[in-house]
Formats: C-alpha cells, sequence, structure tokens
C-alpha cells in the first residue's frame, strides 16, 4: 500500500465541527479518511484483529467505510462519546463496557507505524491537573502558587497569604440540571468563605495573577499559534462575544517550554491558556490536550487548520 | 454549579456521516441540508456546540478528565 493511501482514521462524537474543518481539508487533498464514534459499537461497528510479529492486523468496518489496522497513517482522536449498552442491566453493562473499552479502546491505542493526534492514554495523563503542573514546572513555565487540599485550615491560609485566589474545579464531568449543561464559575474566594466542607473532596485553589489579557497558544506539530485575547472576563470561556483576538509571536523561552511539556506527555498537539501580566510575562494556567481551537482561526486567520491537517497527512511524528 | 452560557439553539433534527467526506451533515424535519452549528461563530459554550467551544471535553461528549473512558485509562488512579 502506498503511503498515499493510507487512511487517517478519526474516532469522535457526530457532532464535532471542529474536526468536520480538517476532514473537509483532507477531503480536499484527497486524503482518505475513515471516521467512527465508540457510541456505533457495536451496533454499526465491527472489527477482528490478529496480533502478528509486525503488530496489530485486522479489519474494521464503520456503515461507510472498511479499514485495514495496520495501515492506518494517523488517528485523531477527540472526542467519542463512549462505549454504552443501554440495552443491557447495569451489571451486564459494566462489564460489557469493561469489554469493549480493553478490547477495542486497547486495539486502537495499539496500531502499529501509527502517528496519534493524540494518543487517547497520553490524553487521560494529560487531563490530570497535578500532572500538568508538575509538567509545566519541569518545562520552565511560570505557574501561580497552586494549593491542593481538604484541609480547610490549609485552604484557609492559602487564601489569606495569597489574596485574592481562586477555586478551581480539578475535574468537570457532566453535571446536569434540570436537564441543563453546568461548570462551576471560576470565581475569586475568600478565607472567610472556606468552611468545613472543604473536607469534603479534593479541592485547588489558586493564587489570581493580575493579567492584562489571555494568551491562548496552540500547538499543531511544530507549529506554535498564540492569540491574545481581550476581556474583561477572570475566565474568558464563560464570556463570548465581548472579546477582541489578535495573532501575537510566541517568546523563544515560551516556546521552547511548550515543546518540552508536550515531550513530557508524548504529546502532538496541546491547547495552552496562559495569563499575561503587565510587565508582559506569559503565566501558564493550563494545557488541554484535546482543546478547541478553529474558532480561533475565523478570528485571525492564522492556517491552523492546514497545519492539522499537514500533521494528519503526514503521519509522522513532527 | 451554574449554567453555560446558552448557545444558539441548533434546527436540525438529525446528524449523519457523509459517506464522500466523513464530516458530518446536519438535516432539518424534512431532510434537508442546513448549516452547520456553531461553524464561522465564536459564541456559544453550552454543549454540544461548534468551533467556537473551547469549554474543551466538558461536554456530553467528550472524555471528562480523570481519564480517557475508551481506552486504558481508569478512572480513580
Amino acid at each position: 500500500m502506498t503511503d498515499g493511501s493510507r487512511p487517517v482514521v478519526v474516532v469522535t462524537n457526530l457532532d464535532d465541527a471542529t474536526t468536520d474543518l480538517v476532514l473537509a481539508e483532507l477531503h480536499g487533498r484527497e486524503v482518505p479518511v475513515v471516521r467512527f464514534d465508540s457510541g456505533d459499537f457495536p451496533a454499526q461497528l465491527t472489527f477482528s484483529a490478529q496480533i502478528e510479529r509486525e503488530g496489530w492486523s485486522g479489519t474494521l468496518t464503520t456503515p461507510t467505510r472498511s479499514l485495514q489496522l495496520e495501515h492506518a497513517r494517523s488517528l485523531l482522536y477527540r472526542r467519542p462519546s463512549g462505549f454504552a449498552f443501554p440495552h443491557l442491566e447495569a451489571q451486564d453493562a459494566r462489564f460489557a463496557v469493561g469489554q469493549a473499552r480493553h478490547g477495542l479502546g486497547g486495539l486502537l491505542t495499539s496500531l502499529p507505524d501509527c502517528l496519534y493526534v493524540n494518543h487517547p492514554n497520553r490524553i487521560g495523563d494529560a487531563e490530570f491537573k497535578p500532572a500538568g503542573l508538575a509538567a509545566a514546572v519541569q518545562s520552565g513555565f511560570t505557574i501561580p502558587p497552586t494549593l491542593l487540599t481538604n484541609e480547610r485550615d490549609a485552604a484557609q491560609r492559602f487564601a489569606e497569604r495569597y489574596a485574592p485566589v481562586l477555586y478551581k474545579p480539578l475535574n468537570v464531568p457532566v453535571y446536569l440540571r434540570d436537564g441543563v449543561s453546568c461548570t462551576v464559575s471560576v470565581e475569586p474566594v475568600t478565607a472567610d468563605q472556606l468552611d468545613d466542607s472543604v473536607a469534603g473532596t479534593a479541592h485547588l485553589f489558586q493564587a489570581i495573577v493580575p493579567k492584562v489579557a489571555d494568551i491562548r497558544t496552540t500547538v499543531i506539530g511544530r507549529k506554535v499559534f498564540s492569540v491574545r485575547i481581550e476581556s474583561d472576563a477572570l475566565d474568558w470561556r464563560t464570556t463570548y462575544g465581548r472579546h477582541t483576538y489578535r495573532a501575537v509571536s510566541t517568546p523563544p523561552d515560551v516556546t521552547a517550554s511548550l515543546f518540552s511539556y508536550l515531550e513530557r506527555f508524548g504529546l502532538v498537539f496541546g491547547a495552552f491558556d496562559f495569563a499575561v501580566t503587565e510587565e508582559g510575562n506569559w503565566t501558564f494556567l493550563e494545557c488541554n490536550p484535546s482543546g478547541q481551537w478553529a474558532w480561533l482561526e475565523d478570528e485571525t486567520g492564522l492556517p491552523m487548520i492546514s497545519a492539522f491537517a499537514d500533521l494528519l497527512e503526514k503521519g509522522t511524528r513532527p | 454549579m451554574v449554567p453555560y452560557p446558552a448557545s444558539g439553539s441548533p434546527e436540525y433534527v438529525r446528524a449523519e456521516l457523509a459517506p464522500d467526506t466523513q464530516t458530518t451533515r446536519y438535516l432539518d424535519a424534512d431532510g434537508s441540508l442546513v448549516r452547520a452549528p456553531g461553524h464561522g461563530t465564536s459564541t456559544g459554550t453550552n454543549p454540544p456546540t461548534g468551533t467556537g467551544n473551547p469549554s474543551d471535553g466538558k461536554g456530553p461528549g467528550g472524555p471528562s478528565g480523570g481519564g480517557d473512558q475508551d481506552t486504558g485509562n481508569d478512572g480513580d488512579q
């Protein structure tokens, strides 16, 4: 099989407009694509694979494509809806999900000679904020004073010493109230607001960076795209429509830290958030290994879709 | 907990994969193609949305941290 006919594999849910933009670009380049969602399994997805000396080989069949697993040139792992067996009772469903995750999920993490953008297990590692902050420190980024705790006294002492501080969720699972998707509002907290409920689970507190703007830096392979976002919000992600966007260059020391960070996790893509101080220093807030980025091309004209398609088309580690 | 800012309600009733491009096409009740939700806009963070949703995997569609749901990472490491 020639390299040009090797398919790009895409694992995501059906409602993923960012991925659609990349796939339209790949289609224009006549790069073959096989897309599916884990939620399609097993009703619309079948597979068989055998292990040989060269690794796993076999076939995965979707309603519209047949994929030779060993031919995958790259795999874009975005946001699959997750294995689900709603027709089974809870215990049986749990068993079936486990078999699917370790069987098909495990197979998809083990394809030979395939560039992962990103590898699902590396995404899983990098989604832990404590791991991300540790990697950020090791990579030379400046980070805000940060406390992890479930002890009220420690939280209060931190809030007094570093005021103003904020509470950030460590993880945001689906949280529905009357069917409406909710998230935690990122707001300053004061020591007197912190009561015994801190003991109930793990919390992350962080000093608020005195910032004049935010930067979203998207790394796609070896390409770095930084956009300065001006808004009056503590968390710009919750207040659309009042922002201005401007492409900016990335300082060389920040660029070195970006690649060091991604290398530590084995990632080839990352969406980094920084707060910029009046002096122009970039403070690391977080890196999302599956972050959104396409709206920034809309806003700034930066050629991000094309860079993403390049990465998947090339299929080799950048 | 607070609701995500509401996004424009999508006008499609059905989505399906286009066999040739492998992109999603959105259809209304009559089966006619409609504009993809979220394309060309930077607004809206109430998942599911389109390109303008940097809420990053927090929607019902995505891995929500704590380990990927479909592969080898168990949740309570």
